[in-house]
């Protein structure tokens, strides 16, 4: 009986942190999102209201008004390029690594983790240098370019892990049941890489996606200027107008957490990928 | 018909030799097992055959071509892995249906289907087509990898210690189960393994590896009663084979076998028997010694140990400095410290050369 006792109230201590974390990680975005559907003087009133009394989109409006939609569509196309062409290479190159014993093969895996471990900053003046030389600032594909060069070596490091992790009988079946090398890899392998591919993907997409350092020193135009420049223009433009600058922050935040819901079950899975055999 | 032949096949590893010049004929039919313990380079073989590994040096035919430069999809060869290595994305159906699908043999779906259906038949699978491997109990998965292999109808089996995963009782009747899948489609398989006893009772031939080398190529018959060396008789039989040290030598005229505590006069037909007295090396299976409590022969040795097996015991008998294992009847109710007398097999004596640990059978054929 007291056994019992001492299973519910852990379970409920359990449940009470939970909820205090919940509180303590929800709060602000709940704060916020409720600060910018309310009429500008009621955000400051206090008590603040949690759930506002009164409803309007103006704020969201003023984005509008203020082209937020170009920018969602610069970060979403330079997001999205950088998210393929990451996972493009680095699943051909973590399989290179995982499956062929070439030469040079450890300089490539010791380039690839000295790389990750160099901090963007040290990088930007002579990335600057390189991409203005070669007249790709202030362009989307300069920035996919920088982009793709940081993030690839994560990539192809997570690759690299959750290839070994498939064992090779399953291809030299397939090459014996008579597939080439290539038709092995479409047919057998990368469906097997899904949860990896995923995990990386979402990995590139936030870090890309959020990036503020690196887009704001390679572009300075508005045609290419991304979500997180243009939020931090707003707050030029704006001031101390909470309204349309929480509705920015808003506007930033919805669709990387709406594709994190969307995969939360697949990125668990990646993450654990390599310790659980599937 | 397709035979496979090994000549002067050598693979290294780096430094580990793992194959030093294998010569191997297999002819079309035969079920041949690769026998050795682990490490003794049975897998390489398979693999070479396969066209997973490539060879150092040496030629590998299957039916009279060479195939060293071919890539394993040319090779008309289907191949189960210990592990089953079924594709864990696709049904039952779909695995078995794999190789069927590969591009250029162009069967029709139709086709495929008939196919399956009816691989999955003579495998009493076909209630499982709809399944995922995880879904399936180890027993039936490597089921399935047999039917992906066989779905193909190839000329070449190669099987990799494709029961070593199963539990005992269902490994012996997979065993028969593929001998009687063997008898059916007649293909030559080429098949690895560390038990002995799945050699024995499946094989038409076996060949015997130990450290990259091939020790003996025979008949189970052959590799059981005429072992050409100390690591085969040592290797197949269900225990150990008694070794006993001593020497060969004429006791009033006839060739005896002699060692502290044991005289044992043997077989003078044998050829190989010369009158000059020579150290060897005996060894003797279990099955060929008898212990008895009661008198019947001048050997006598002092029991240590009794095991029941099955329908008999198996005493172990100190004698000398050895310790043998023999034969006893339940009936005779041996314990440890009794007295035996020891009653041997002339006819199941193998003698070895202590120095080369070759038999003296094989070095006058
Ligand atoms: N891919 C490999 N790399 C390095 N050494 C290997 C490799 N495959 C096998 N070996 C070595 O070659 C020898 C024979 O191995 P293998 O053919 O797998 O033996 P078996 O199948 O009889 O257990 C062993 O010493 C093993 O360590
Ligand atoms: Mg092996």
């Amino acid at each position: 009986m007291s056994y019992k006792r001492a299973i519910l109230a852990r379970g409920l201590g359990t449940f009470v942190l939970n909820c205090v974390i919940v509180f303590f990680a929800l709060a602000p975005l709940l704060w916020g999102f409720s600060s910018s559907i309310k009429p500008t003087d009621q955000i400051l009133k206090v008590p603040p209201e949690i759930i506002p009394s009164e409803v309007t989109f103006a704020h969201y409006r003023t984005l509008i008004e203020n082209d937020v939609f170009r920018y969602m569509g610069n970060s979403a196309i330079v997001s999205a390029a950088t998210v393929l062409l990451c996972l493009g290479i680095g699943t051909f190159a973590g399989y290179a690594l995982s499956r062929f014993a070439f030469r040079g093969r450890n300089f490539v895996m010791v380039v690839v983790v000295t790389v990750m471990s160099i901090p963007i900053a040290a990088l930007l003046v002579p990335t600057y240098t390189l991409i203005a030389n070669i007249g790709l600032l202030d362009t989307r594909t300069g920035l996919v370019l920088l982009y793709t060069a940081y993030e690839l070596p994560i990539v192809i490091w997570i690759m690299l892990g959750y290839f070994n992790t498939i064992p090779r009988q399953l291809e030299h079946a397939a090459m014996i049941d008579g597939y080439s090398r290539f038709e092995t890899l479409r047919r057998v392998i990368l469906p097997l890489t899904g949860p990896a591919m995923i995990a990386s993907g979402l990995f590139v997409l936030t870090s890309a996606w959020n990036d503020f350092v690196v887009a704001v020193v390679m572009t300075s135009g508005q045609a290419v200027r991304t979500l997180p420049v243009a939020v931090y223009f707003y707050l030029g433009f704006f001031g101390r107008e909470w309204g349309p600058l929480l509705a920015a922050s808003m506007v930033s935040m919805a669709p990387i957490i709406l594709i994190f819901i969307l995969f939360q079950k697949y990125f668990v899975s990646g993450v654990t990928g390599g310790s659980v055999k599937g | 018909m397709t035979e496979v032949r090994f000549s002067h096949v050598r693979k290294s590893f780096g430094s580990v030799i793992a194959l030093a010049g294998l010569d191997l004929d297999i002819k079309s039919g035969d079920f041949v097992s690769l026998l050795g313990p682990s490490g003794s380079g049975k897998t390489t073989t398979l693999n070479l055959l396969a066209g997973l590994h490539a060879a150092d040096s040496g030629d590998i035919l299957i039916g009279d071509k060479r195939v060293n430069d071919l890539s394993p999809d040319r090779r008309n060869i289907a191949m189960v892995f210990q592990n089953y290595a079924l594709y864990p994305h696709m049904t039952v159906f779909e695995n078995i249906a794999f190789p069927l699908r590969a591009r250029g043999r162009g069967f029709a779906e139709a086709e495929i289907q008939k196919k399956v259906k009816g691989v999955a038949e003579s495998l009493g699978v076909a209630s499982l087509l709809a399944r995922y491997p995880k879904e399936l109990s180890g027993g039936q998965q490597q089921r399935i990898a047999l039917g992906r292999a066989m779905v193909r109808e190839p000329g070449v089996f190669l099987l990799d210690e494709p029961l070593s995963n199963l539990d005992a009782r269902l490994r012996i009747r997979m065993r028969r189960d593929i001998k009687a899948l063997h008898d059916r489609i007649r293909s030559t398989i080429v098949y690895v393994t560390h038990d002995q006893a799945e050699a024995l009772t499946m094989s038409t031939k076996i060949a015997v590896f130990d450290q990259g080398e091939l020790q003996q190529y025979g008949s189970p018959n052959e590799i059981y009663h005429r072992p050409l060396n100390m690591f085969v008789a040592n290797f197949v039989g269900e225990r150990e084979i008694n070794f006993i040290a001593g020497q060969l030598q004429a006791v009033e005229g006839i060739p005896t076998f002699i060692a502290p505590g044991l005289s044992l006069p043997v077989n003078a037909e044998e050829r190989w028997c010369s009158l000059e007295p020579r150290d060897a090396v005996l060894g003797i299976r279990t099955e060929a010694i008898f212990a008895r409590p009661t008198a019947g022969s001048e050997t006598v040795g002092l029991v240590e140990q009794v095991e029941l097996v099955g329908p008999e015991l198996v005493a172990y008998v100190k004698i000398g400095e050895s310790q043998l294992s023999c034969r006893a009847e339940l009936s005779s109710e041996l314990r440890s410290g009794d007295r035996v007398h020891l009653t041997f097999d002339p006819a199941h004596f193998h003698f070895f050369d202590p120095q080369t640990t070759a038999s003296l059978a094989g070095s006058t054929k």
